[in-house]
């Protein structure tokens, strides 16, 4: 039971049959009402605003077989493509609430792009290194090439610094400055700051010390126990897919 | 009692098949959708097309924005995309790949 176009009514027209009342009012009805078929419309719908306090019309349109809403508070068309969202905790789905992506690690990649590491290369129980006004001194630097554009560093220090409020630790993947801890303490301590860079190819990661001081040159002393497994400190860098299976 | 003329019928008729043009042909024709943007006085509601159906779909306008109501929501649900942060911070919503 399709759509009859409803004729037009004049002085002469003929008598409709009942043929042709039941095709144009009785099935017509039917078909709007959507009774026994799926209808189809050719426009756009529009609801009216059942909101306490109204302030528009919701339209709802579809082009190329894609719904799209217009709300009066949004101002503007927006596509609903569903099937388009992938839902889920993968790396590249969307999940509402608290939850947890888990990218995997890019094991499957080159040597390239596994752990790499450089260890401060003193050795001597207390170490003092001086670092010129408002300069900088890197500690640890490892070169990697990452396999994949997210980068993934941390550096360490076991020090202390000889002048409070003057040295910083941080972390520098490609030539930018990925995190930075905050002042060194002057009581020994371990200083870790790590972050993530979007990165690729081959790149230096360096974990280094920052003199903040723009009028004096200050020092810090490592404060570690350097032995065949135990660093003073060290860079480490790696890179994980973002799109691989959770 | 004097013989009245008989006028034609044709005036209401022509009444007669103007209402039927417009209350019922156009009006057909409205909610088919072949005057334009089909305006509703309320909200819709969809039938349960499933082979066991459990229930109706409402679609509803609060506010200048779109609700959806079915047998599974024990409210409204919006759907309002200025709702939805998107963007590649931390707290936003991003498709394919990206990095927040």
């Amino acid at each position: 039971m399709g759509w009859t176009a409803p004729g037009t009514w004049t002085e002469t027209t003929p008598i409709y049959t009942e043929t042709d009342l039941n095709a144009q009012i009785r099935d017509n009805l039917a078909y709007l009402k959507a009774r026994g078929v799926v209808p189809t419309l050719e426009a756009k719908l529009s609801l009216p605003d059942k909101g306490i306090s109204p302030v528009g019309a919701v339209i709802l349109k579809v082009i190329d077989a894609v719904l799209w809403i217009r709300n009066a508070a949004d101002g503007a068309y927006a596509k609903i493509a569903t099937a388009s969202v992938p839902t889920g905790t993968g790396v590249t789905q969307v999940s509402l609430g608290s939850h947890t992506h888990a990218p995997s690690l890019d094991t499957s990649a080159t040597v390239a792009s596994s752990l790499a590491t450089d260890t401060y290369p003193v050795t001597d129980y207390s170490h003092t290194d001086t670092i010129a006004a408002s300069a900088t001194s890197d500690v640890a630097t490892a070169t990697i090439s990452f396999a994949t554009a997210r980068a993934y560093g941390l550096a360490a220090i076991r020090g202390e610094a000889a002048t409070a409020n003057t040295l910083k630790v941080q972390l520098i993947m490609g030539g930018t400055l990925i995190a930075e801890d905050g002042y060194m303490s002057t009581s020994c301590s371990l200083i870790t700051v790590s972050g993530t860079g979007a990165l690729s190819g081959s790149q230096s990661c360096i974990c280094r010390v920052k003199n903040y001081d723009s009028g004096s040159s200050r020092s810090w002393y490592s404060d570690g126990y350097p032995s065949a497994s135990e660093v003073v400190a060290f860079v480490a860098a790696g890179s994980a897919t973002t799109g691989g299976a959770v | 009692m004097a013989f009245t003329t008989v006028t034609t019928w044709t005036v209401g008729f022509m009444a007669i098949a103007a209402k039927l043009n417009a209350q019922l042909r156009d009006n057909l024709l409205d909610r088919k959708g072949q005057s334009g943007t089909i305006v509703y006085n309320d909200s819709i509601t969809l039938a349960d097309m499933d082979g066991a159906p459990v229930g109706i779909l409402m679609i509803i306008n609060k506010g200048g924005v779109i609700y959806l109501r079915d047998i599974g929501d024990t409210t409204d649900a919006k759907v309002s995309f200025s709702s939805i942060p998107t963007g590649t911070s931390s707290s936003t919503i991003a498709i394919g790949n990206h990095t927040h």
